[in-house]
């Protein structure tokens, strides 16, 4: 039963989401390993899409992943996976997490886990951009990615610069070079 | 009443919420604290510091902390639902499209592009987490192993989470001070 499995999936990868939306792709990495719900490119057509329509990007990603899993029901159960944790966790702790939030046991281990989150994306962004690159070290398609690549990290590290035009830059950049 | 005006604030706020996260603040404040009052200044910045301190997407928190502050849990529904339905849509109608366009050579020349783009969103957004959050030893010992293990082993997201949460809790009872605070 393919959409209950996204539902708990989306509803797992809800919970854990520490530090932002990106902090989906790992347990989206892992839908690929397990489910084959979609594949590898799919994720960075995901990640693209997500960052160029209107929305919370975790949001987002689930739609458009739940959408190639299992077309409209699939994104729907997808969507509602990923926010029904939070309805949860902020009905439940409204009126107490301002007080929960300064324990310095909590801080620890949220500390903890983001840190792990921070271990993980470092992994998945090496599985994405490995097989992008050419096995001749010296080539031109190498020489293209390291500029488009570094065109795009410097733009990504400007403050408040809208995340969209990081990867309008990047198609720009590709249809130049590629073409 | 109260609960479809709500929801129809936020479809508004999610239609115009690009790039997700923070923005959605600046145009919470303009719609909500401005124009309709129903939050003061002071409320934004207290539910944005605890959305973004509990797990799960923080727009979806902080929609989520408006709405119950106006109308209870079935206001959080309400808020929730609203700020992803216009985005929602949108995703589902650019969908199908996507697959009738992707053959076009100008397109696969953009997603060669786009995906080099993503790879260095994605890493940017790490490094941005990592200074925040992996300053002490304790922290860059656990993010190594992550990584350590997550190349090594396929296992899923959620096993390193919870033991680095747990060596994170373990590490606050005794007292070890290598995580910071």
């Amino acid at each position: 039963m393919i959409y209950l499995g996204l539902y708990v999936s989306f509803f797992i990868a809800g919970t854990f989401a520490f530090g932002g939306g990106f902090a989906i792709i790992p347990f989206l990495n892992d839908m690929i390993d397990k489910y084959h719900w979609f594949t590898t490119e799919d994720l960075t057509t995901i990640i693209a899409l997500s960052e160029l329509t209107p929305g919370a990007i975790g949001v987002n990603m689930a739609t458009y992943g739940g959408f190639l899993a299992g077309g409209v029901l699939g994104a729907l159960c997808a969507t509602f996976g990923l926010i029904t944790p939070a309805l949860i966790i902020v009905c439940m702790l409204a009126h107490v997490w301002r007080k929960i939030k300064r324990k310095r046991s909590v801080i620890s281990t949220f500390n903890g886990v983001k840190a792990s989150v921070g271990g993980l994306l470092f992994g998945i962004f090496l599985t994405m951009i490995l097989p992008l690159i050419n096995h001749t070290i010296i080539s031109v398609q190498n020489l293209k990615i390291i500029i488009i690549f570094g065109i795009s990290l410097a733009l990504a590290r400007i403050k408040n610069l809208p995340v969209f035009v990081v990867i309008l830059a990047g198609a720009i950049l590709g249809i130049l070079l590629g073409a | 009443m109260k609960l479809w005006e709500l929801f129809w604030a936020f479809v508004k706020i999610g239609a115009q919420a690009f790039g997700g996260g923070y923005t959605i603040i600046v145009i919470v404040k303009s719609a909500l604290v401005e124009k309709k009052k129903w939050l003061t200044n002071k409320q934004v910045i207290d539910y944005l510091a605890m959305s973004s301190s509990l797990p799960g997407i923080i727009a979806i928190n902080f929609s989520a902390f408006t709405g119950y502050h106006r109308a209870g849990g079935l206001g959080a529904i309400s808020a929730v639902l609203g700020v992803i339905t216009v985005p929602f849509l949108i995703i589902l109608s650019i969908a199908g499209l996507i697959t009738q366009i992707a053959n076009h050579p100008w397109l696969t020349y953009a997603l060669e592009g786009i995906q080099l783009a993503v790879c260095a969103l994605l890493l940017s957004f790490t490094m941005t987490l990592m200074k925040k959050s992996v300053k002490t030893m304790g922290t860059k010992l656990i993010a190594t192993a992550t990584f350590c293990a997550f190349c090594l082993f396929h296992l899923s997201p959620l096993w390193p989470m919870i033991v680095a949460g747990l060596i994170g809790w373990l590490s606050y009872k005794y007292r070890k001070k290598v995580f910071g605070s």
